[in-house]
């Protein structure tokens, strides 16, 4: 039996004695692309930011390929915080793509992509350039690499986020609404890089409301409401035979806005 | 009194001596408020409240006092107090005290400022806290800090003349003691301030020319970095 890429049990996060995640169990195996989708307000952000320890779960458990992420539990039983060197390491391995891309203004495209190789993995300046262009190429902005971040598209931009992510070689990349603050004509490029990635068995975790990427995408899609999952399952089942009412009602105020169709563009540009 | 000839065999030399003891105790003052400053600004964000509470009280009270008060207390209560300082230390001592207050104010400011998102996409590749402060917070806050700086060390420079009250021999109190001698206020004093405006005017030039250095991402212009890649 494989272990889960990464495992929640029992999570619960709570703002000022405010309780916004309310025991969330999940299971994601490797390899597998899980959407997330839901309104405003129902936690989806909270929940992906516990899962990097962003945001430390209030209680509960997060397993990244069978290893507690944040805490570790002491010989007399008790869980205590992660020294922040272990902490550190553990965020290596799950990666982060984020709504407004939080690229580095004062570095280029190609030095974004490098950092972490080499200031956190401490690579030789050569190979994490070398790995840095590679990856830059994989989203279609080799031409760009030189480029600061002010003189990219949004598209650009979070296609340059991507490519930092992967630098770090992570066994999951966590993705928050990727595409919610881009123009809508650019949301196709970063779709269809993301769409690659899943096809090449990424682990990823995709809070979206591309709800027509995450049909044609997602192995699971999940709808979050009140801080809990209420629906998990294939993207058609979710959409064709949804068990909770809740699901259909989000499905009728979801379609009725249309299914918009992922680009099959070439990410050259 | 042959007028010219004072002018130009007392004066000039005595004002020239004085506007580069002004320098000195300029920039002398400029590197200990900063470095007393940053100090103190992460007082101001200490984990310890006793440190917090001190950092923002002693800041309070430099925001609320005139520097030559603090000048005239450095000078003339301390020895009561059994501290006795040369009019340079006392003086000096009293301007770094005031300044630091404004430059921790700033720097705090500055790394306030910088965007959490961006803070948050170092965390989220597990850069150390030492790695996010060098290599993602100081870069982003410096041109946030810099005009403020700037503006604060420009001050700096025209406030070392209040030392003139407490004898010590910079541009203002010889530009003084010119005028005494040589009874042509009118000549010595526009002297005085034309050096006094020139140190502003070169400190002016030197924070645009690293302003400009700062912001070179924000402007990359036209013309792209090409070399840094091939
Ligand atoms: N730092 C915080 N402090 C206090 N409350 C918070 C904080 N972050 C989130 N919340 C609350 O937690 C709840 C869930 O917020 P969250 O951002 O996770 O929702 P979301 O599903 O991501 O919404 P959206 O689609 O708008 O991004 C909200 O009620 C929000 O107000
Ligand atoms: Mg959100």
């Amino acid at each position: 039996m494989t272990i889960p890429a990464l495992r929640t049990e029992a999570l619960r996060k709570s703002f000022n004695g405010v309780e916004v995640l309310h025991g969330i169990d999940l299971s994601i195996m490797p390899g597998e692309t899980v959407c997330i989708v839901g309104a405003s307000g129902s936690g989806k952000s909270t929940f992906l930011r516990c899962l990097n320890w962003l945001s430390p779960a209030s209680s509960g458990h997060v397993y990244l390929n069978g290893e507690l992420i944040g805490v570790r539990e002491t010989a007399g039983g008790s869980v205590v915080p992660l020294a922040h060197k272990q902490l550190q390491e553990q965020r290596q391995r799950i990666g982060m793509v984020f709504q407004s891309f939080n690229l580095w203004p004062h570095r280029t495209a190609l030095e974004n992509v490098m950092e972490g190789p080499r200031i956190v993995l401490n690579q030789p300046g050569a190979q994490a350039r070398a790995t840095a262009e590679r990856l830059l190429e994989r989203v279609g902005l080799a031409e760009r690499r030189d480029f600061y971040p002010a003189q990219l598209s949004g598209g650009q931009q979070q296609r340059v986020a991507i490519a930092r992510a992967l630098a770090m070689k992570p066994e999951v990349i966590l993705f928050d609404e990727p595409t919610s603050a881009l123009d809508p004509e650019l949301v196709g490029e970063v779709l269809a890089v993301m769409k690659e990635l899943a096809s090449e068995d990424t682990t990823m975790v995709v809070v979206t409301h591309e709800i027509g990427f995450a049909v044609e995408v997602a192995d699971r899609l999940i709808l979050m409401d009140g801080g809990q999952i209420i629906e998990d399952a294939p993207p058609r089942q979710f959409i064709e035979a949804p068990r909770e009412e809740r699901s259909r009602r989000f499905l009728d105020q979801v379609l009725s806005r249309g299914l918009a169709p992922v680009h099959t563009i070439h990410t050259s540009e | 009194m042959n007028f010219s000839h004072d002018l130009m065999t007392y004066a000039v030399p005595v004002l020239t001596k004085g506007a580069l003891s002004t320098l000195k105790l300029g920039l002398l003052i400029s590197v200990a408020s900063l470095v007393f400053g940053v100090i103190l600004s992460f007082g101001l964000a200490a984990p310890n409240r006793v440190l917090r509470r001190l950092s923002r009280g002693l800041i309070a009270a430099m925001r609320g006092i005139p520097p030559l008060i603090l000048i005239l207390i450095a000078f003339y209560v301390l020895p009561d107090l059994g501290v006795m300082l040369s009019p340079i230390a006392a003086g000096c001592g009293a301007l770094i005290v005031y300044f630091s207050a404004y430059v921790a104010v700033a720097v705090r400011g500055a790394l306030d400022a910088v965007p959490a998102g961006q803070i948050e996409a170092a965390l989220s590749i597990g850069m150390t806290s030492r790695a996010r402060m060098l290599r993602v917070i100081v870069p982003l806050a410096w041109p946030i800090l810099l005009p403020a700086l700037c503006g604060l060390l420009i001050g700096l420079f025209k406030e070392t003349a209040l030392l003139s009250i407490i004898s010590v021999p910079e541009l203002t109190f010889e530009t003084k003691q010119a005028v005494a001698r040589t009874y042509a206020p009118f000549e010595i004093y526009a002297m005085a301030a034309l050096l006094y405006w020139a140190w502003s005017a070169l400190l002016e030039t030197l924070s645009r020319k690293l302003e400009a250095i700062a912001n070179r991402h924000k402007n990359p212009g036209t013309r792209r970095r090409q070399g840094a890649s091939s």
